[in-house]
Order: structure tokens, then sequence, then C-alpha cells
């Protein structure tokens, strides 16, 4: 039950190959789609010729932007709560002006995937290049290149906290320590690639969307309002997703003009991303550069941090999150861990000519969590001080009736001494210490690094809701009992892998009484679901297992109740365990089974002569607060080869609390995989533009995600706070997201790792990733 | 473009088959045959969810044209599933207890990769377990469970 | 990504590829283990109008061995080279460069002549055949040669086989007593391109104490190439006087040998260290870890 590893629901069809990912949907007679897409990362359209590609075998029809503007409203992304904000007007396909390379520009239909690549090749676009936006600098550049004319600096949007105090207190402070950290551009790299099927039926003006998709709901939503459709007669139904990570959150202009070729064909049309779209156009993030600094006394005593950041965004504010999120991480967490008088940071997105940045696993978290930590290792390097110790006399303490942070944030209590106390526990100092001694008598340069992480997990509607932003922070949960006494329902928790499903099963199998495979949910269909958020920012266990917990209490009470009447008992007397009702005196005799079989079939038989329901419903989500917080500790070990510049990352430990643990399988695999993902950023993946917007790194060859030979072993502690283990089973449990928490502190240990590798070479790098060049460079600039 | 005949075994069953020259075996084996378990990750030969097996061997269905495999025997994860292969059910069964998979796009291609380790080396170590999966990207595990797995069937089969 | 249409020649003999490639010209590709041309096919990078497929023709799978040499035919795969016991005793160093190539589905795939016939300047083979001073057996309609492996790459991309020529096999010199030889790769991650590579093959003289050492750089350049420099100071003193003062002599003189050669300084400089570290090994005697994949 919850607390205990369970294998994920759709394992062992998975397993035996039997998943069904959107591309192995058959859908009669669905037609294919393919883009043809923007060579230039800036330049006017002079004109567009479709005839041959129109006249093709194989080809029913060719659409510009003028054919879907019929049927297809242009978007902008913003936001309510950042009404300066620049989000200029985007278009499914572009209509005058490309302003990235792989953005849409036409959209072929046909029979196959072959015969519309065959058809692509016959359009001719007249392309007027014009100087791109292809670096933070040149964005910002006096004599830049507007992107937008609404935006003549290229600046989306500029946010920024400060403390009153924060500048006097740099001024008189006894060490400042300071760096730049410059991050890559990443993205998510699910391994199945996008991918719907639009099915649009007149008669009815309703739209079927199968979807590989993290947020049906809000899909449904964004297809209705730029389609112009009711948002009831819009279906969203998820199939299996092979992977989101923030990357299937999205809103895509591609995807958008699959729907709205489908709605003026009234066929279903098929797209399937291949992956050197999908490197172009999938959602890309991070991309920082923040100027950080750190002010401690003496004795190491921090008392003020500061963080300048500036992060590059495509050329479009998103849809309809907007770009407001990445910047939000940094404000809000930069030194959170830490009890600072004052703290200020600011943040900068600014608009390129690069593929279109979003939510990807973490959203500026890591940013400020490798700032911070950074900045810590920086300052015990300059005072003499343990990076343990310095991190432990300085932790926060946040909860009840505790003060918000210096940057102004609430958090519950966050046990970060009790994180770092357990992960110390298990990789003791002196342990790491020889360690790291033995590899440098070797040859090697050898480090640990910490990172002190907090994820903000399970929003409230405080930003998106107030932001007027139609994403939904709440989930359902919908539980029947079945003639056969098991458990079916819905769910609007959406799977890609990551467990949830089980996850939320769990806590219904145990809040009901029954074993696990006496509970199935179905997820992933807006029909049946319910509006809920789905998966994004580590919500959907955390939301959508409470609102599973509050259904399976409902229906377990009813269930009770008939079972009273037929045992003529009161209900407090009864409960419900493995499927049987029991008493204090054990098992009686009276299953689930023969109480569905007579609600069902003779209900006429209940005592009390009344309606058996046999179903219940909820809906769950966070009213006032803003988020629940989870926090831990990593530790990051490195090899580092002086010659070569090779980073292996030997080892890795996450020791986090998150509140309850449902499923101790699950979590530590949303740790394993986030850390990973951490470590790819910080160590191979980058997305590299030229200065003239040109995609260097269009395929998976050149994108380097980890793979098994160089990814370490990762272990995960989890810890505990005394009392949480047996909570009330009447109130609604506390649950903190883990979805992205690896991500978030991932690269900061391993750069922290790195910096203590190089430190007695007297070399720094404050950059990801870690890329062999830029070690030897750090190592010997004169090179 | 001239069809070209396709005369080949695929999980047991002999097919002859007419294919454009084009067409790789991984949308033969997927759009003509429905073996769906042959997933297209990458198209280019880089991450591995395409992984069938030709002549027993470990192959890229997305960088083999179809028409290279006639003559030959090809196998899929469907084939060898179903308690047919034991080495892939008890893979399956330890890939199941340690979280060996979470989204499952990249696990055919991954059960294969181990399936051709273990008939050449039945008792690999875990640093062998990894070079055997180096052609085989994971973006959910971390990869640690999936090395869980193999090592524990490993295990099982020593005792 | 679909490939663009192309006509499909599946060869069954030498001789029926021969007079494909003859009649088709550079307007042909030749398909062995495609695990190069079938992903530049998808892209559309290639755009071959014939794709004559030599994958399961007989008679080129052979490795084969007598008194002097070792013949290897261009459809050996590179699975087979890491694995097998002939290759392993008469081209140890081949075998050790097979395991590097790529990942082990790849390797079942990939052949020897598709490798060489690339001239991949990132790729093992080319600078394999470079220090072994291996002999390409080129054959078309027109006849049989042999071209030696310096003579071989010419480019990145580029050798100097005719339009009309295909790859069928190579002749080396099998190791004798006394030889030896060091192999090394950087790269980040296991089956990516090397950002540099070495290989060092050192042959007795027969009837001196001599020794003649041969040096081959890939990865750091435009093409596979010989790093002269490198190998006159290797060639100049026993192994087992290798030391550490001559090793950096050597890596110095990598830098200056790929002065012209390489990509970039960065490059140039992995290389010298990729050599360095071949010669340790020759010296010491050292493979890499071992693996099993």
């Amino acid at each position: 039950m919850t607390g205990h590893p369970a294998p994920g629901l759709r394992w062992r069809r998975l397993l035996a190959g039997r998943g069904r990912y959107l591309a192995d949907l058959a859908v009669k007679g669905a037609r294919e789609a393919v883009f043809l897409r923007s060579p230039h990362a800036h330049a006017d359209i002079l004109s567009i010729n479709v005839t041959a590609a129109r006249d093709a075998p194989g080809i029913d029809a060719v659409f510009l932007h003028d054919d879907l503007s019929k049927v297809l409203k242009p978007w902008r992304g913003t936001h309510g709560l950042f009404p300066g904000m620049a989000a200029p007007e985007q278009s499914a396909l572009a209509g005058k002006r490309v302003r990235h390379v792989g953005e849409p520009v036409a959209i072929v239909i046909g029979e196959s995937r072959s015969a519309c690549e065959d058809a692509l090749e016959l359009i001719d676009v007249d392309y007027e290049p014009l100087p791109a936006v292809g670096d933070i600098e040149a964005a910002l550049a006096e004599d830049g290149v507007p992107i937008h004319a609404e935006a003549p600096g290229n600046v989306c949007l500029e946010a920024e906290k400060r403390s009153a105090g924060v500048d006097a207190a740099f001024a008189a402070a006894e060490l400042v320590v300071e760096a730049e950290f410059c991050f890559g551009r990443h993205t998510g790299i699910p391994l199945e690639p996008r991918g719907l099927i639009a099915e649009y039926e007149p008669g009815e003006g309703s739209l079927t969307v199968h979807h590989s998709h993290q947020c049906p709901a809000a899909m449904q939503e964004a297809f209705a309002e730029l389609l112009g459709l009711d948002a009831h007669r819009v279906r969203i139904v998820c199939p299996d997703v092979g992977g989101g990570f923030g990357i299937k959150q999205q809103v895509y202009a591609d995807e958008m003009a699959v729907a709205a070729a489908a709605r003026l064909l009234a066929r279903p049309v098929r797209f399937v991303a291949d992956r050197l779209e999908s490197m172009a156009s999938d959602i890309q993030a991070r991309h920082h550069r923040v100027r950080g600094r750190l002010a401690l006394d003496r004795a190491g005593r921090m008392l003020a941090m500061d963080a300048d950041d500036i992060h590059a965004i495509g050329p479009y504010s998103q849809y309809p999150r907007s770009s407001a999120g990445e910047g939000r991480a940094v404000l809000s967490l930069t030194g959170a861990p830490y009890a600072l008088d004052e703290a200020a940071a600011r943040s900068r997105a600014v608009f390129t000519n690069m593929g279109m940045s979003g939510h990807y696993r973490g959203v500026g978290h890591p940013i400020a969590t490798a700032v911070t930590e950074g900045l810590v290792d920086l300052a015990a390097r300059q005072l003499g001080a343990d990076p343990w110790d310095l991190r432990r006399r300085n932790f926060a303490t946040y909860g009840k009736d505790c003060a918000p942070s210096a940057l102004g944030v609430s958090f519950e209590h966050l046990p970060f001494a009790a994180c770092i106390d357990v992960l110390e526990a298990h990789h003791p100092r002196d342990a790491l210490h020889a360690w790291r001694g033995a590899a440098r008598e070797r040859g090697l340069l050898a480090g640990y690094g910490l990172a002190v992480f907090i994820e903000m997990t399970a929003r409230g509607p405080a930003f998106y809701g107030d932001g007027n932003v139609r994403i939904s922070t709440r989930d359902y949960c919908t539980l029947r009992l079945e003639p056969n006494g098991s458990i079916a329902g819905h769910a609007s928790v959406t799977e890609q892998g990551q467990g949830v499903e089980t996850g939320v099963a769990q806590i219904v199998a145990e809040t009901v009484g029954v074993p696990l495979d006496k509970v199935r949910l179905v997820t992933g269909d807006t029909d049946s679901a319910g509006h809920g958020g789905g998966t994004w920012g580590s919500r959907s266990l955390a939301i959508g297992g409470s609102a599973g917990a509050e259904a399976a209490r409902t229906l377990r009470a009813e269930i009770v109740e008939i079972a009273a009447g037929l045992l003529q008992r009161v209900p407090a007397e009864l409960d419900i365990q493995d499927g049987e009702i029991v008493d204090q005196n054990g098992p009686s005799g009276l299953g689930l089974a023969e109480i569905a079989t007579l609600a069902h079939f003779r209900p006429h038989e209940l005592p009390g002569g009344c309606q058996p329901r046999l179903v219940a419903s909820a809906s769950f989500g966070p009213l006032d607060a803003p988020f629940r917080a989870g926090c831990g500790v990593q530790l990051s070990c490195v090899e580092v080869d002086p010659e070569t510049g090779l980073v292996r990352p030997v080892r890795h430990a996450v020791a986090h609390y998150c509140g309850l643990v449902v499923n101790p399988l699950l979590v530590d695999g949303q740790f394993k995989g986030g850390v990973a993902q951490g470590l790819g950023a910080a160590l191979t993946e980058e997305l590299l533009y030229d200065s003239e917007g040109q995609l260097l790194t269009g395929s998976l060859a050149e994108y380097r995600v980890p793979m098994a030979v160089e990814t370490p072993d990762i272990t995960v502690h989890h810890v505990h706070l005394p009392g949480e283990d047996n909570p009330d089973r009447e109130a609604l449990p506390r649950y903190a997201g883990v979805g992205e928490a690896g991500t978030v502190g991932a690269s900061a240990a391993l750069l922290n790792a790195v910096n203590d590798a190089l430190a007695p070479e007297s070399a720094a790098l404050w950059r990801i990733p870690a890329s062999p060049q830029r070690v030897l460079a750090a190592l010997d600039p004169e090179e | 473009m001239k069809r070209v005949v396709l005369a080949c075994e695929v999980n047991g069953a002999r097919i002859t088959a007419e294919v454009e020259p084009r067409t790789t075996l991984a949308d033969f084996l997927r759009d003509a045959l429905a073996f769906t378990s042959v997933h297209i990750g990458c198209g280019h030969g880089v991450c591995g969810a395409c992984t069938v097996l030709v002549d027993g061997r470990t192959r890229r269905g997305c960088t083999t044209l179809a028409a290279s495999a006639h003559g030959r025997r090809v196998e899929t994860l469907e084939g060898l599933s179903d308690a047919s292969d034991p080495v892939i059910a008890g893979l399956q069964r330890t890939f199941l207890d340690h979280g060996g998979l979470q989204c499952g796009f990249c696990t055919p291609g991954i059960l294969l990769a181990a399936r051709e380790l273990l008939a050449r080396q039945p008792a690999p170590d875990r640093a062998e377990i990894r070079e055997a999966l180096a052609g085989n990207i994971c973006r959910c595990t971390g990869y640690g469970p999936i090395v869980d797995a193999i090592a524990a069937y490993v295990a099982e089969q020593a005792e | 990504m679909t490939p663009a249409p192309f006509e499909y020649i599946r060869a069954e003999t030498v001789e029926e590829a021969l007079a494909a490639l003859a009649e088709y010209g550079d307007e042909a590709a030749i398909l062995a283990g495609g695990q190069s041309l079938v992903p530049m096919l998808a892209m559309r990078l290639a755009r071959p109008a014939v794709v004559i497929d030599i994958g399961s023709l007989a008679g080129l799978d052979h490795v084969a061995r007598d008194d002097r040499a070792v013949s290897v035919g261009a459809l050996v795969r590179h699975r087979r080279m890491e694995l097998d016991a002939e290759i392993a005793r008469a081209l140890p160093v081949f075998a050790e460069a097979a395991r590097f190539v790529a990942t082990p589905a790849i390797r079942n795939a990939g052949t020897v002549g598709g490798a060489l016939a690339l001239g991949d300047p990132a790729a093992e083979y080319p600078a394999v055949a470079l220090a072994l001073e291996a002999r390409l057996r080129l054959a078309s309609t027109r006849g049989e040669r042999c071209v030696d492996a310096a003579d071989f790459f010419i480019g990145a991309m580029e050798t100097a086989a005719a339009p009309d020529e295909l790859l069928i096999g190579i002749e080396i010199d099998a190791a004798a007593p006394g030889d030896g030889f060091g192999f090394y790769e950087i790269a980040e991650r296991r089956g990516d391109y090397a950002l540099a590579g070495a290989v060092i093959v050192r042959r007795a003289e027969t009837g001196t104490a001599g020794a003649r050492v041969r040096v081959a750089i890939f990865g750091a350049g435009e093409v596979a190439c010989l790093a002269e420099g490198a190998a006159a100071i290797l060639s100049d003193a026993p192994a087992p006087a290798w030391d550490a003062g001559l090793l950096q002599a050597v890596k110095d003189a990598t830098r200056d040998d790929l002065r012209d050669l390489a990509l970039d300084a960065f490059h140039a400089r992995l290389a010298g260290v990729a050599v360095a570290r071949a010669a340790r090994q020759l010296a010491e005697g050292e493979p890499n870890e071992r693996r099993a994949a």
C-alpha cells in the first residue's frame, strides 16, 4: 500500500512491447501532415509558390498562413500579473516573416509521410534574410536588431525583487564573493517525439485530438479558444506517452496547424514530429547568464545575496503560460535555503531568433540553485570553511510563525538540516576526503560538491489563475463500485511514465480498503476525467492524490453504510480491509463483491430503501497555499582528467524530504531520472546556435544526452519527519511533488564538484555544460 | 521507383512483401506488420528505441532498409514476449521489480540489447551491462534501475 | 525523415555489384552495413539515384591469413573484428579499435569496407589502416588494384576510390614477435566520434634491435593522418625508455605534426594527449579497460 514500492500499473504491458503510443494508433482514413520549416533564423517571406506541391502525387492539400487564418486565431503569451511583458502575436504558420530556424511556414497533408516529404521539396519560398539575434549579447546590444517592433530592446520581461537594505549589506560586508554563471540552452528529449491526430466533425462542431501530451485539459482550452469551438465539444485523449519533462506541456504552433488543417479538410490528420524537427521546434529552456554575489562576515554568517539574471527565450512569449516562469524561479529561490538578512534578484527574459523556449523540468529552479550553491562554495573556499559546516550554520528556518525568505517568499517547514545529516551519514566527509585524496594521488583532479535545493511543487491558483491564464491547478477523481466489487474510475492526472496513475491508485486502494489490483483508473481523457491540471510543476500526485483520497473516502463511507445496514451494525464499528468488511473481531464474512452484487442487481433488497449511489467524485486544489515545497541536498563526486578536460561523474546521491512517500520505487525513479537530466545538462547537453541563429546541434548525435556508460549510480535517501508516517486517516494527507527535484539540484552539485576538483590548480569554471574544452580553458587560460 | 520483393522470417512467420526501396525495416515492421514495439525515437541510428534482432543480433531498425532484410530472420520484442523466451521473461520480471522502465518507449530496445549481452556473456558485471546499453537512450530512469534489473536477473541465474 | 526515392539493386555477387557501379558510377551509392548511408539517406543529405546493396553478397566476409599477411573482406562486420580470435592474434590493434566503433547494434551491422570507404576523419579504421600500412583492394569492371592506405584517404569523406570502384578488402602484414601497439581514443560518451584518437604500431625490424613506429591520428583533423614527428621520436628510442619527458616531447611533436591539419588548437592538444597515452600503453603493455559489450 502507500509507503511501499509497487511497480507501475502499465509496466507489464509496456515490457511486452504492447505500449500504445500516438504513432501506434490506427485511425481510419488519417492523413499525414509534414511541415515546411524555415531554414533562416530571421527573414522576410517575399513569396511562396506551392502549385507543384499541391499537384504532387498523394497530396491532399498544402496550407499557408492565410489558409489557416480562416479557422485559427493568432495568439499572444500574455500574463495578467505582468502587464509590462511584451507578448507579440504568434501564428501557427509564419506569415510575412520567420523568426527562428524550424518555424513552420507551410503544412502539407497527404497519404503518407514520404509523399508529403517529397512534396515539401517542390515548395518554392523566396526569403529575404535579415540580421539575426543569435545570442544574449546580440539581443541587448545597443545597435541590436529588434525582433519585434513592439519590443525595440528585445526585452520580453524584466522583473525584480529587492529588500530594502541589500546595497548597504553588501557595502558593509567583510567578505563578498561573486561570479558570473553561464547555463547552456537545453531541451527535454522525451524519447517519443511529439505527435497528435486531430479529427473534426463538422456536423457536431466537435474536435477530437489524440495527443501525446501532459496537459489534455489545457489543450482543450487552447484548441477551443484558438479554433473558435465550444470547449465542451473538444475532447483530448492521451494514449501512452513516451516521456514529457515539460516538453509536452505546451501549445505548439505546428500542432495548432494540424488541428486547423483537420478542420479545413474535415478529415483526420496525424502529425508525428521526427527528431530533426523536434530538435528545432521542441520547447527549449535554461540559457541564462547570471551575475551572482554573496556577502558574509568573517565568521561565515551569510548576510546578503544578489543575482542579476538574463536569459534568452525564443522570438515569442510562450502561449498560454507566458515566458515568466524561468525568471520567477530565480526571483523566488535565489538564496532561499539560507537565513539571509537581505537579498535582491533581477531577471530579464530577452527575445532571440532561437527556438521557442518554455518549461522544461525544473523551470528556473536549477539556475537559482546553481548560482546560490556555487556562491556558497566560493565563500567556503575563501573563508577556508568546510562546505558542509558553512551550509549547516546558515540554514533558514521556515514554517508557521517564521519569517519569509529575504526575497519575501513564505515556505513551510523545510528540514534542510535533517537532509544534510542523512546525506552525510551515508556519505561521510572523511570517506569523501579519502577518496578525493586517493584520486589526486593517481594524477586525477577529483572533487565533490554539495547542492541544497528547494523545489516548489503543487502550485495553487495564485500564479496562473490570478494572471488570467486558463491553466487549472486542480484535479478530479471519480470512483465507482463495480458489480464485481472492484473500484473503477477516472482521474485527471496524466501519465508519461512517472507513475502518478499508480500512485493515485495506491491511495485509492488504501483509502477504500481494497488490494491495488482491485483498482482501475483511466486517465488522460478530457471527456471523463474532469478539467484537471495534468502534469506540470511536480503537482499531480500531490494534488491528484488528494482528489483520489477524497473520492475514495466518500465511496468507502457509502460502502460501510450499506454494510452496516446489511449487518445491522453502526458504521463506526466497521472498516474495509482487503476488500472485506471487518469489525473489531475480524472479518464479518461480507465482502465488497457481495455488497456490489446486491447494490447493482437487487438494490431493492438493501435495508432502508434508499438509492445506492456507488459513485463518488471529488476535486481538489490548493486554495490559498501558493505551492507545497520539498527540499534536499545532493552530492556529486567527479574525476576530472587534467590533460583532456573530461569530467567523469563517479557517484551521485540525494537526501530529500517530500512529505509522505506514497511509492518509494516511483519516487526513487523520479529522482534518478531527474538527476540524470541535470547531469546531462551539466556535462554534454547543449543546444548551440551560431551568431546567425543557425542550430548547430540539430540531431541526437550532436545534442548529447547521458548514456548508460557515463551516468553514475545514483542513490536516494528519504528523510521523514516525526509523526508524518502515520497520517490521520480522516485528514487529507500531506504530499509534496518530486518530479523535478532531481534535476533542480544535480547540475549545481556537479558544477561544485568540478570546482572542488579544479581548486588545487587555482582554476574555476562557472559554466555548464562543463565540456572538455571549457575545463581545459579554465585550467590553462593561456592556451 | 520500382518496388522490391522482400522475403524474410519475422517473429517465426515467413513473410513475402513488396516494399518501396526507401522503406526502413522499422517502418516495414510497424506499418506493414503492426509490430509496434519497434519505436521510432530518432530515425537516425542514435537512440536504440527501434532495436530489433536480425539473425539473432541487435540491429537498428531505422538504419536498416527493409529490402536488406531479404533472406534474414527478424525478431521484435513481440516475438519474444509472453514467455516464449525465458531470458526475456526473466528480464521482464526483474524490470518490473526494480523500476527498470518508466514511459516504456526505450524498453523494447533495452530488453533486446540485454538479451544479446546475456547470450554472449551470461554473468556480466555492472560495467559490462552499461557497455551493452551504450547505444540505447533512456531519458526517464537514469539507467541505474535498468542496470539493477539486469544484474538482478544475472544474480537469479547464478543461484 | 524519409529518404528521397531511389532504385535498389540487390547484388548477389561482386561481379553484379561492379557491373552496376560501372553503369551508374557516381549516381550510385554502395550499401553495406548502412550505418552511415541510411541516416544520410533519411536526412536527404545523400540522394543517390541507385542504391547497390552488397550487404548479402557472398565472398567478401572472410578473414584469411597466409604466412605473412592477413586478408580481411570488406563485408566483415565490426563485431567480428572485435571478437574474432584470428584478428586478435594477427591484428590486435584492429580488434582493439573495433571495440570503440559506435555502439553494439551498429557494430553488428557496420562493415570494415564501409567504414574505410567512407573516409570519415573522426572514425577509427582509417587511422588504423594508416598505422598498419594496410593495402586496400579496389575492384571495378576495369580490373583490380591495390592502394596503400597512405594514398587512399585524401580528405574528409574523400578517398582515392574512383566512382566505379568497390573496396573489396584489405591486406595487412600480420603482427610478428616484438611488435606492439597502442590505441587511445578521447570521446565524451562511449561511441561518440572521437575528439581525438591515436593509433601507434611498432614493428620490430628483423635482424636488428630497432623498430619502426607509425603514429596515426583520427578525430582531430579534416582527415586521418600520420604524425611523422611523433613517430620519429618513438622510433629512435626503445619502448622501455619512453619516460614522461619523452612522452611530453611526443605530445609537442604531435601538435607540430598537426599544425596545418588539426581542426583547432584544442583538437591538436588532445591528439598529443592521445598519442602520449597510446605510447604509454604500448610501453607498459596495458590495454584499455576491457568491456563486454
